[in-house]
């Protein structure tokens, strides 16, 4: 017979739990998946993530993130979101870059873009979406065409971190 | 000159198990339980001129005989334990390391009793109990894959392949 907990045991049992526990129980089943994404969106929790390099090749912009690989699962909700828009992708980078701390992941997203404004308006509503929100941004004009992110540290932290 | 002194016997109250089994219990071990206080104190089972012998025993239609007896146990063990501030608990860093001696024998049980015991202790509204309960399980989860969670704990898969592949994208982007 299935072991079935009510929603409330559950919130209980993954309330003390480190990251990467959390992330393991996300995979479990609907019950506990649901419960994970939701203490990842409540955790009132300062997120910090580096931009670690922006590139433009053609019509497509690359974006590279850096950080501890469990701070990533506080921007599932909105990397996913990245994820499943047209012409958008995210990948894990495998690290060969001697330069960049073993330890930390790098994730790259990428996508096409048609006019000017349409990279900025992408990436602020990655920054914005899902009750995340961005308190530092730094944009610089590439080659007049678009207005773009680049080294600027990231300060993601919850809205509702009153 | 002497006094007469008037031996008190401790107030017992009695619980009977969904399998029908009657426990009697010390009014001052149960109190920890917070259902139970309150349908004591609702039913006015506080008046010591009730004889134990006459007294209604409280159902409890969700515990099994087993499940109740451990939960006396506990709360033998843990009667002498300050009243709990909740308001202080909520503000506490939550941490898995913290469970004392006696509780990680008195949890080192199959499973099946475990789960048992944390159902009892959330029907009961038992925190500390339930705490040191959820703390365990929380424990047992750590450093295992989904897959070995779900065998351990025999806990159905009821994702879709599709769903299933999905997460495991987005866990992609956030494990070691």
């Amino acid at each position: 017979e299935w072991i079935h907990l009510p929603k409330e045991i559950l919130e209980k049992i993954l309330k003390p739990t480190d990251t990467a526990s959390l992330i393991s129980a996300r995979a479990i089943s609907k019950d506990w998946n649901l419960v994970t994404d939701s203490r990842f969106l409540n955790k009132k929790k300062h997120i910090i993530i580096d931009i670690l390099r922006i590139s433009l090749t053609g019509d497509t912009v690359y974006l590279e993130l850096v950080a501890e690989s469990s701070k990533f699962a506080y921007l599932i909700p909105i990397l996913n979101w990245f994820d499943s828009g047209k012409g958008r992708s995210i990948r894990v980078v495998q690290g060969s870059d001697e330069n960049i701390n073993p330890y930390l992941k790098r994730i790259c997203l990428t996508c096409k873009h048609t006019d000017s404004e349409d990279n900025l308006r992408i990436l602020s509503t990655l920054m914005s979406t899902h009750s995340i929100r961005v308190f530092c941004l730094q944009s610089i004009k590439m080659e007049q065409k678009v207005s773009i992110v680049r080294s600027a540290i990231i300060d993601f932290s919850l809205v509702n971190n009153n | 000159f002497l006094f007469p002194i008037k031996m008190t016997s401790p107030r017992m109250i009695k619980l009977t198990s969904n399998d029908d089994k009657t426990f009697e219990v010390e009014r001052d071990v149960i109190k920890q339980s917070v259902t139970v206080n309150t349908l004591i104190t609702d039913l006015n089972m506080d008046d010591e001129d009730v004889s134990v012998e006459n007294q209604m025993a409280i159902p409890l239609p969700n515990v099994d005989a087993a499940t109740l007896e451990m939960v006396i146990t506990w709360c033998k063990q843990h009667r002498e334990d300050p009243p709990r501030n909740e308001e202080e608990e909520e503000k506490k860093e939550k941490r898995t390391d913290d469970i004392p001696e006696w509780d990680k024998t008195f949890l080192d049980v199959e499973q099946s009793v475990l789960f048992a015991l944390i159902l009892a202790a959330n029907y009961m509204d038992i925190k500390g109990l339930l705490d040191n309960c959820c703390k365990t399980v929380a424990n047992m989860i750590k450093g295992k894959t989904p897959d070995e969670i779900r065998k351990h704990f025999n806990i159905k898969n009821d994702f879709t392949p599709e769903e299933e592949e999905q997460i495991r994208k987005e866990n992609a982007w956030c494990e070691d």
